[in-house]
């Protein structure tokens, strides 16, 4: 038996079957995809409520979950591993500090995927900053560097007489240092990890680093 | 060295406390807003000239002018909250923009007609100073008290949620200011008035945005 269709060629039964079959299969799919994607959005909003009220495990979950989540959004900026983890952590520490502002009962992944793209889009800034700061240098200067300068062991003589400066420095100040310079925190980040204040730390980097110059280049340039 | 994203998350978790979840933006605008309008209404009541503002209101521009102002006022509050939210729509930027654009052709419109029946004399660009100084000095609580709602969100688009919020406090002071002032826009008023409210935007701006962008 043959179905006649008025807009196109004649289909046989079996073959009408088998054709609404695969679409009811297809449509079956896209219901089972959805409904994998609400029930996720469902667990996180739970697992972001426990997180508010401080739920250790619940809030572990989530973060390490969210990673995965943010590792995905940070790629589409950048292509360094290790430029996507930072932005990865900084997106965690960001969600840490204000996840007051989740709304409960609202989709979790807008929230976080809003903050992950702040925090890519600040890492390309920081990019570009410091891309503006670096000046290339030829290949011949490179190639004129004197060998004891290249040599292990004067990059060690350098760290050595660095980590010494730095050791030499006081508590605060090396604080300062290793917080700003080294850890590269922000202001209010190093102000918290320390408990100084954020002038206080301004000012001990600001002496640690004339402090340094003045040890590392022998008064030179004091 | 940075420590590992698990080691992170780790640290994080040990240090969670309960928090409470921020009120909802529209709730938080109101918060703002009713008691801003309120106290408005009051001193429109009690120091300025109502009936100067009732009786123009017969002039569908003048009307429109300060239906214009106090709207892009409220819808820019509203506006800033919404986007101070990570995840909120950034369509948002645009609600104060109708409103606004309603106030800057009712107040050219206002400008047409003065020029038109005065013609174009002498003006003195100090001549409307009180008007920038009103603006600043009715602007500026409301642009503060804004902020310090603001204060406990993180924006991802910080220079719009602080734009707005100086939008806000700006179409609001010259909204108040109309029950203070004669009726209708001469170019000056109008070039002071625009003046001001940019004024208040920028300081917004720069100032909200180090306070508020150190997260």
């Amino acid at each position: 038996m043959t179905v006649a269709l008025h807009f196109g060629p004649a289909i046989d039964v079996p073959s009408l079957m088998v054709i609404m079959r695969t679409f009811r299969l297809v449509l079956d799919a896209g219901f089972a995809v959805a409904e994998l994607k609400q029930t996720q959005s469902q667990r996180w909003q739970r697992l972001m409520i426990a997180a508010q009220a401080a739920e250790p495990r619940a809030y572990s979950e989530l973060l390490q979950e969210a990673s995965t989540f943010i590792r995905v959004i940070a790629r589409r900026y950048h292509a360094d591993p290790g430029t996507i983890e930072d932005v990865v952590q900084e997106t965690l520490i960001s969600i840490h500090r204000v996840r007051q502002t989740y709304e409960p009962g609202r989709a979790v992944e807008p929230w976080i995927a809003a903050i992950a793209k702040a925090r890519a889009i600040d890492a390309l800034r920081a990019r570009l900053r410091r891309l503006k700061m670096e000046t290339p240098v030829a290949a011949e200067v490179l190639a004129n560097i004197p060998d004891t300068l290249r040599s292990s062991e004067s990059s060690l003589a350098a760290s050595t007489s660095v980590a010494e400066a730095m050791a030499a420095l006081p508590p605060a100040q090396r604080a300062a240092v290793r917080l700003l310079k080294i850890e590269e925190l922000s202001l209010r980040e190093a102000s918290e990890a320390s408990g100084q204040s954020i002038p206080a730390l301004k000012s001990a980097l600001h002496r640690a680093m004339l402090s340094l110059r003045s040890v590392l280049t022998g008064g030179r340039d004091a | 060295m940075r420590e590992t994203t698990s080691a992170l998350i780790e640290r994080l978790t040990s240090q969670a406390v309960p928090i409470k979840p921020l009120l909802s933006p529209w709730l938080r605008a109101a918060a703002l807003l009713v008691p801003v309008l309120g106290l408005m209404t009051a001193i429109a009541l009690a120091s300025g000239n109502p009936t100067r503002v009732t009786d123009h209101f017969s002039d569908p521009v003048f009307t429109l002018a300060l239906a214009g102002s106090l709207l892009t006022g409220i819808f820019a509050s509203v506006a800033a909250f919404m986007l101070s939210v990570p995840g909120r729509t950034e369509s948002w930027m645009w609600l104060p923009a109708a409103p606004g654009m309603i106030w800057l052709t009712a107040s050219t419109v206002q400008c047409y007609r003065h020029v038109e029946e005065y013609g174009i004399h002498d003006y003195s660009p100090f001549a409307s100073a009180d008007c920038f100084v009103f603006i600043l000095m009715a602007g500026t609580p409301i642009a503060v008290a804004t902020h310090f709602l603001l204060r406990r969100a993180l924006s991802t688009n910080l220079i719009g949620v602080t734009a707005l919020a100086g939008l806000a406090a700006a179409a609001l002071a010259a909204a108040l200011l109309a029950f203070f002032h004669p009726a209708g826009t001469d170019p000056v008023d109008f070039i002071t008035h625009l003046v001001a409210v940019s004024a208040l935007v920028l300081y917004m701006t720069t100032l909200g945005r180090n306070a508020l962008g150190s997260d």
